[in-house]
C-alpha cells in the first residue's frame, strides 16, 4: 500500500504551530494537502476548510482512527500534516498514528516541536513530562520569538535534535539551523566498527585482550556512578540542597570531604555525578571539589596507597592532602564556569536533566539509558589507552627519568593520562617507578592521574562544554605542577 | 482494516545484541574465565553481576517492544551491544591468558634444559614464611603479599632461604650482569596493569637465561642498597627448569 508522507507538528497552544505549518506547506510547494488538527486553534489559511479536520485529544481513539482511515480512503492526498496537542501524551500519538490501521497508511517523515523562549523559562518547568517529552521526540524544535544568539542556551533541552531560532516563526522555513541534529545510527554503521575490529582481532590480539580488560574494569564503576546520578536526579531534592548546603559552604565542604572518605567512587564513577549534583542544584564549586577529592580520598584509595607506600610517609599524607588543597582552588576557580561563569541555575534548566520519555522506565531503565549514553565514550577511552599502553615507546619514561628536570613530572603526568588507571590501582603500579623516578614524580602521577585521563577526559569533553573543559585541563596540570615543584623544594627531594 | 502488529526489528536486532552481550558476561563470570582479564576483586565482581542482571533485564524489557511500532529508533543500543559481545568473544573462544612482552632479544640468550620439576604452586600454606626454619616458600596465592612483607621487613629476613618458581625477566634495569629477576605476572585490577612481580635474583654464570623461560630458584635473601633504599637480593640462588604456571598473581 503507497504510504502518505506525513509532517507532525506539536507545540503548545499560542505558540506559533499553525503558523510553522502554513509556512511548512507553502515551502513544499505541492497542492492536495491535509491537516488533522488536535488542537481547538486557529486554522491554517494555506489549506481550505475541507482539508481539515479537526479533533480532541480526549474523543475516543478508534472513533478517531475509523474517521482518519476514512478520510485517508476517500482522497489520494500527497502529504499530511498532523498539528498535536501540546498536553496530548506520546502514548496516544503513537497508539493513534503507529500502532493503529493508520500506522500502515502514513510514513511520518519529521516531527516538529514549536515553542519560543518566553514560554520554556516561564512554563516549561510547572507542565508535567508531556511538553519536555515532545521536545525530546522532536527531529527539529523551532523557536520563535528570538535571535540565534540567544536561543542557544537553549539547546541543552534536547541535545540531540536539529534546532532552528528565528524572530518570526514563518520564517522556519527558510532558517539556517543552529544545530543540526546527528544522523541516527543505521544498521550499516556497523560496517566500518567491524571492519576496524577485524584489524584489532587479527593483527593485534594483545589490544583487543587490554581494550576489553580495562572496558570491564570501567564499566562498573560506571554503572555504579550513573546508579548514583541517577538517584541525586530522581531523589535529592533542590529544595533541600539549597537549604542545608548553599547557606552554608563550610558545612557543604565538610560532608564533601566525609563523603569522599566514605565513598567508594573512582575516577569513571564522579563523571556523571558531577553533572547530576550540579543539575540538582548543588553550588558548582562545591560538586566540582566533590567531584575531584573522591577519586583521591575514596577508602580503597586510601588503602592502596598506605599499602604501597607503608614507609613513605609523604607520599601517604602528601596525596589526599595535597589533592584537597588542588581541588579546593581549582574548583574555586572552575566551579563556576560548568555552566557559563554562573552559579545560578533557573528552573527550567533543571530540566536538562535527561528525565524518562515514558512512564514505565522508572530507576533501572533510567540506569541503563544513561549507561548506554556513556558507554561509547567508555569504549573508546579503552581502545585509545590501552592503544597506548602497547605502542608508546617505553624508553622515553627512562629518558626523562634521567633528565633531572620538571620533565619528570610533566612525564609522569603524560603517563597517567594515557595509561588511565584506575586510582583504586594506581598506587601500587606507582610503587614500582620508585626505582626510577623521585618522589615529585610519583606524586605527580597519584595526583594527577586520578584527576584526569584518557576515560575522564573523553566523558567530561561529552558531557560539559569544551571552554570548561579547557580551563579545568590546564588548571590541574597547573596545579599539579606547582604543588609537585613545591613538594620538591619544601621536602627537598631533587628532580 | 483490521490493524495487525508487525516485528519491530529495531526491537528485534536489540533483543538479540542485549540478550548476546548478557550471555557473554553470564558465561565469562560463572566459568571463572574473566579472572584472565581482570584480578578477582569481589567488590567489581559483584558490579559485574549486577551489570549482567541489568542486560538481562534490558533483553526482557526490549522483548515487551517486539511487536510495538516506534518513531525514531536507532540501531545505536544495538550496535553498542553487539560491540561489547565482539569484544568479549575472543575471551570466550580462545581462553588464553595474556602474556608480557619479553625486554631482551631472543637470539641473544641460551637456556639451560633440564628435566622440568613438578611445582608445589597452589598448596594452601599461608603466607609461606616458616620462622622455624627460617625459610620461605612462595606461591601463586602468597607472592605479592609476602615478597612485599619481605622488602617492608627486609632486617629480620635477611638470611632466610627462599624457594619459589617464575619465569625469567630482565626488565629491572638496575640488574647488573645476567642477573634476572624470577617474576611472575602481577594483575592489579586488569591485565592494562600488568606488570613483571618478583625478587631480584644474583646469577653468575656467564651465560643468560632465556627470558620468559620457567625456573623453581633456592636462595638465600641478602640485601642490595638501592638510591638509599635496602631492597631483598636473592644470593647463593640454585636454579631448576621448572614447568610454567598458568595464571597471575594478585595482591590479597
Amino acid at each position: 500500500m503507497k504510504t502518505i508522507p506525513t509532517y507532525v507538528v506539536m507545540g503548545f497552544l499560542g505558540s506559533g504551530k499553525t503558523s510553522a505549518i502554513t509556512a511548512g506547506i507553502e515551502s513544499h510547494k505541492i497542492s492536495n494537502v491535509l491537516l488533522f488538527q488536535f488542537e481547538q486553534g486557529l486554522q491554517s489559511p494555506a489549506l481550505s476548510n475541507e482539508r481539515v479536520h479537526t479533533f480532541s485529544i480526549d474523543d475516543d481513539p478508534k472513533n478517531t482512527i475509523s474517521v482518519c482511515q476514512q478520510v485517508l480512503q476517500d482522497h489520494q492526498y500527497r502529504e499530511l500534516w498532523i498539528e498535536w496537542n501540546g498536553m496530548g501524551s506520546l502514548e496516544s500519538f503513537e497508539e493513534l498514528f503507529l500502532r493503529s490501521p493508520l500506522g500502515d497508511m502514513l510514513d511520518i517523515k519529521h516531527i516538529y516541536y514549536v515553542t519560543h523562549p518566553q514560554w520554556i523559562k516561564a512554563q516549561l518547568p510547572y507542565l508535567g513530562e508531556i511538553p519536555l517529552s515532545q521536545i525530546r521526540y522532536s527531529d527539529t524544535i523551532i523557536l520563535g520569538n528570538t535571535t540565534q544568539e540567544n536561543a542557544k542556551e537553549y539547546i541543552e533541552l534536547a541535545p540531540s535534535s536539529t534546532w532552528i531560532a528565528c524572530g518570526d516563526v514563518k520564517q522556519w522555513p527558510i532558517t539556517k539551523p543552529i544545530q543540526i541534529a546527528k544522523p541516527k545510527w543505521k544498521q550499516y554503521a556497523i560496517v566500518p566498527i567491524f571492519l576496524a575490529l577485524a584489524y584489532m582481532f587479527y593483527a593485534q590480539p594483545n589490544w583487543v585482550t587490554m581494550t576489553t580488560a580495562i572496558l570491564l574494569q570501567m564499566i562498573p564503576f560506571l554503572l555504579l556512578g550513573t546508579g548514583i546520578s541517577v538517584i541525586v536526579e530522581q531523589y535529592a531534592s533542590p529544595y533541600r540542597i539549597e537549604k542545608y548546603l548553599h547557606r552554608s559552604p563550610m558545612f557543604a565542604y565538610i560532608l564533601a570531604i566525609i563523603m569522599a572518605c566514605t565513598m567508594p567512587l573512582c575516577d569513571c564513577a564522579v563523571i556523571p555525578i558531577l553533572r547530576s549534583l550540579t543539575r540538582q542544584g548543588l553550588a558548582p564549586k562545591v560538586s566540582l571539589f566533590f567531584t575531584m577529592i573522591s577519586p583521591l580520598l575514596n577508602p580503597i584509595v586510601l588503602l592502596s596507597t598506605y599499602y604501597a607506600f607503608p614507609k613513605e610517609p609523604l607520599i601517604l599524607w602528601g596525596r589526599p592532602l595535597l589533592g584537597i588543597v588542588l581541588a579546593f582552588i581549582v574548583s574555586q576557580y572552575c566551579g563556576p564556569r560548568i555552566y557559563g561563569r554562573t552559579d545560578a541555575f533557573p528552573p527550567w534548566k533543571q530540566l536538562t536533566l535527561v528525565k524518562s520519555l515514558s512512564k514505565d522506565v522508572g530507576f533501572f531503565g533510567r540506569l541503563q539509558e544513561e549507561t548506554l549514553r556513556l558507554l561509547p565514550f567508555i569504549i573508546i577511552g579503552s581502545i585509545l589507552s590501552s592503544g597506548l599502553q602497547l605502542f608508546l615507546p617505553k624508553q622515553w619514561l627512562q629518558d626523562i627519568s634521567l633528565s633531572g628536570s620538571i620533565l619528570v613530572i610533566f612525564g609522569m603526568m603524560a603517563l597517567a593520562f594515557c595509561v588511565s588507571i584506575c586510582s583504586t590501582a594506581d598506587a601500587i603500579i606507582a610503587r614500582s617507578f620508585m626505582n626510577v623516578i623521585p618522589l615529585p614524580g610519583i606524586l605527580a602521577f597519584l595526583i594527577f592521574g586520578p584527576l584526569l585521563d584518557i576515560k575522564n577526559y573523553v566523558l567530561l569533553r561529552n558531557l560539559f562544554p569544551n571552554s570548561f573543559v579547557k580551563v579545568y585541563s590546564l588548571s590541574i596540570i597547573l596545579g599539579t605542577t606547582i604543588i609537585c615543584i613545591l613538594f620538591s623544594l619544601i621536602g627537598g627531594y631533587a628532580l | 482494516m483490521k490493524y495487525i502488529p508487525t516485528i519491530n526489528i529495531h526491537a528485534a536486532v536489540e533483543i538479540v545484541a542485549s540478550a548476546s552481550c548478557s550471555l557473554s558476561l553470564l558465561y565469562l563470570l560463572t566459568t571463572g574465565s574473566i579472572y584472565r582479564l581482570i584480578a578477582p576483586n569481589s567488590y567489581i565482581i559483584a558490579l559485574l553481576w549486577a551489570l549482567t542482571l541489568l542486560l538481562l533485564w534490558s533483553t526482557i524489557k526490549a522483548s515487551k517492544n517486539i511487536f510495538r511500532k516506534s518513531y525514531g529508533s536507532s540501531y545505536r543500543n544495538a550496535i553498542l551491544y553487539g560491540l561489547c559481545t565482539l569484544l568479549l568473544s575472543p575471551s570466550i573462544f580462545h581462553a588464553q591468558a595474556f602474556a608480557l612482552p619479553a625486554e631482551e632479544p631472543a637470539d641473544q640468550v641460551i637456556s639451560i634444559t633440564k628435566e622440568p620439576v613438578p611445582t608445589n604452586d597452589y598448596k594452601n600454606i599461608g603466607d609461606g614464611i616458616d620462622d622455624t626454619h627460617r625459610h620461605i616458600t612462595l606461591t601463586s596465592k602468597n607472592y605479592y603479599d609476602t615478597i612485599l612483607k619481605v622488602s617492608n621487613h627486609i632486617d629480620k629476613y635477611k638470611g632466610y632461604t627462599v624457594t619459589a618458581t617464575g619465569y625469567i625477566s630482565y626488565h629491572d634495569k638496575a640488574l647488573q650482569g645476567n642477573d634476572f629477576v624470577l617474576a611472575r605476572d602481577l594483575m592489579i585490577c586488569c591485565v592494562a596493569d600488568m606488570a613483571p612481580f618478583g625478587l631480584p635474583t644474583e646469577y653468575s654464570s656467564t651465560t643468560p637465561l632465556l627470558e620468559h623461560s620457567w625456573y623453581t630458584m633456592e636462595g638465600t635473601i641478602g640485601t642490595r642498597n638501592f638510591h638509599g633504599v635496602e631492597q631483598p637480593y636473592i644470593i647463593n640462588s640454585k636454579i631448576t627448569q621448572a614447568d610454567a604456571i598458568d595464571g597471575y598473581i594478585f595482591p590479597n
